[in-house]
């Protein structure tokens, strides 16, 4: 059977700088969450820039070491820049409605709607 | 019905994988191969759904990879259920009549042109990667998602059998008396691993799981190279790369594989197309391995089936949580996805009619891997598992199954 061939995506379909969806700032606040409860010293200021994708994954990476070192029981490294610095312009900081929504910790938990009601 | 493990392709079975990809319909993706096999459950062209203005809007295979689909469609549970049942507060007993895509994607932008896209479908020569495995393997006419809401609760089922409640993105910790399908391996003495693209994509499992448990987690290069060295664990969890960023290794632009809008589709393509040929390329593994491939929710997209009833899963999402009128007691399944399982035991053209959910997936690893384990949700329980289909006497030559190529 000969190779099925598929089209990459172009490189014009990269956008670092397209604002999170719905389903990352969510992901964003459960790691909002979790670094304000166990408080792991990741660089404050990486909570400030998640207007964009790329700044969110450099939140993101520098969670889930940080998380991952501290779980796994290493000495827990603050402020872990693992993210090459931006090539252009710092990612944009104007959404700081996550950072916002996550200082409050009933919106960013809604630990109160998650209460269901098991049956058994 | 019982797995006969007699099967060679059971006896020969070492590895189940599961590759979860984003926010997509069966219909979307899907619906057109009806065209080319019309036992496959998709369109037929003549599907409507009204718009606000009262017209009847047709289906239409005019999907784009990226650019339609921008915002996001709404698909929390209230804008799903308006999506299945026409109305965003009330449900069952209205039936499902799958009419209210169009008005609840008009919502978001009040354009009438721009609701009519959500009808929109892929043609196959738009996707070759997930429609040859269709074709070629085997394709679920029946899955659907666990919830008629979002990813996480919904990716829950994939990894718990349940959301403990959850119908929504909210973070939620549990009492962990039902433990994740990687515990319940680990307990039983089986390797199991969920691989997150790369730490800056990392996963959705984050409270529950990232926190408490990180051993269980790898990276997709971590993945390739298990593939590569004979070192896969029994069973695999594959999560794509849900933003476009710099590898934090330095190896330049990651682009989203998700294929969650508005992330390009092709992205995607390539992404199940990796995991597939380094299963496929290891002579090794690929007698092996169960490939899983299926999409964690509809995205607020249209597909034309409606979703059925299923057994209570033991927990209630109360109004405030559902955001409509009614508690949920997680009854009945969410809208239907795509969902392909690939072997060289699958006979081609497989179509597989009976339901499927996620909670099927620790149902079949635990009924493959595991046997009896009790502690787990009705819903778990009484979940349809698919390793049955691995039912040919004789693996599938070499050259009669595909393989995947850039070009």
């Amino acid at each position: 059977m000969e190779p099925v061939r598929f089209t990459a995506a172009p490189k014009s379909s990269f956008n670092w700088d397209r604002p999170p969806s719905d389903l990352l700032q969510s992901q964003l606040k459960h790691f909002k969450h979790l670094e304000k409860k166990l408080d792991l010293g990741v660089d404050p200021l990486l909570g400030t820039r998640l207007g964009t994708e790329n700044g969110a994954a450099i939140y993101i990476a520098a969670i889930t070491r940080a998380l991952r070192t501290r779980a796994l029981g290493a000495k827990a490294r603050s402020g872990v820049a693992v993210m090459p610095p931006p090539r252009s312009a710092a990612p944009a900081s104007e959404p700081l409605t996550l950072a916002a929504s996550a200082a409050n910790a009933e919106s960013a938990t809604n630990v109160s709607d998650a209460k269901t009601t098991p049956e058994k | 019905m019982a797995l006969d493990r007699t099967m060679p392709g059971i006896q020969a079975l070492e590895h189940i994988v599961v590759l979860m990809m984003e926010n997509r319909s069966f219909d979307h993706m899907l619906g057109a191969l009806k065209a080319v096999n019309p036992a496959i459950d998709g369109l037929d062209g003549t599907e409507t759904n009204p718009d606000t203005t009262g017209a009847l809007v047709q289906v239409q295979p005019l999907a784009e990879y990226q650019s339609q689909l921008d915002p996001d469609p709404n698909h929390h549970f209230a804008a799903v259920n308006l999506q299945i049942f026409g109305d965003p507060s009330n449900g069952p007993p209205l039936p499902a009549t799958m009419s209210g895509f169009v008005k609840s994607y008009f919502n978001q932008q009040q354009n009438v042109a721009h609701s009519h896209e959500i009808l929109y479908y892929f043609t196959p020569d738009k996707l070759p990667v997930l429609t040859t495995l269709a074709t070629e393997f085997a394709v679920f006419n029946r899955w659907f998602a666990s919830i008629p809401g979002p990813t996480i609760c919904n990716r829950a089922f994939a990894h718990y059998g349940t959301s403990f409640g959850q119908v929504s993105m909210d973070v939620f910790e549990f009492d962990r008396k039902i433990a994740a399908i990687y515990d319940r391996m680990q307990a039983a003495g089986h390797t199991s691993k969920l691989f997150y693209y790369d730490e800056a994509s990392s996963t959705m499992e984050v409270v529950n799981l990232l926190q408490d448990e990180p051993q269980v987690f790898g990276t997709f290069q971590d993945f390739l190279k298990a593939c590569d060295q004979n070192t896969l664990p029994a069973y695999s969890f594959i999560e794509p790369n849900y933003t476009d960023h710099d590898s934090p290794d330095g190896d330049g632009e990651m682009i989203a594989c998700d294929q969650h809008p508005d992330h390009d589709v092709r992205a995607g393509e390539k992404f199940i197309a990796d995991v597939y040929n380094r299963i496929r390329q290891n002579p090794d593994l690929w007698p092996k391995t169960a490939l899983l491939i299926v999409y964690d929710e509809h995205g607020g997209i249209y597909d034309h089936v409606p979703p059925p009833a299923c057994p209570k899963d033991g927990f209630k999402a109360p109004p405030s949580a559902t955001g409509t009128m009614f508690a949920f007691e997680f009854d009945r399944l969410g809208v239907r996805v795509p969902a392909i399982l690939v072997s060289p035991w699958v006979k081609k053209g497989t179509i597989i009619n009976d339901v499927f959910e996620h909670a099927s997936i620790p149902a079949t690893v635990t009924d493959y891997f595991i046997g009896e384990y009790p502690d787990r949700t009705a819903r778990e329980i009484a979940a349809n598992t698919f390793l049955g289909n691995l039912s040919l006497d004789a693996m599938r030559p070499d050259d009669d199954c595909p393989t995947f190529t850039e070009g």
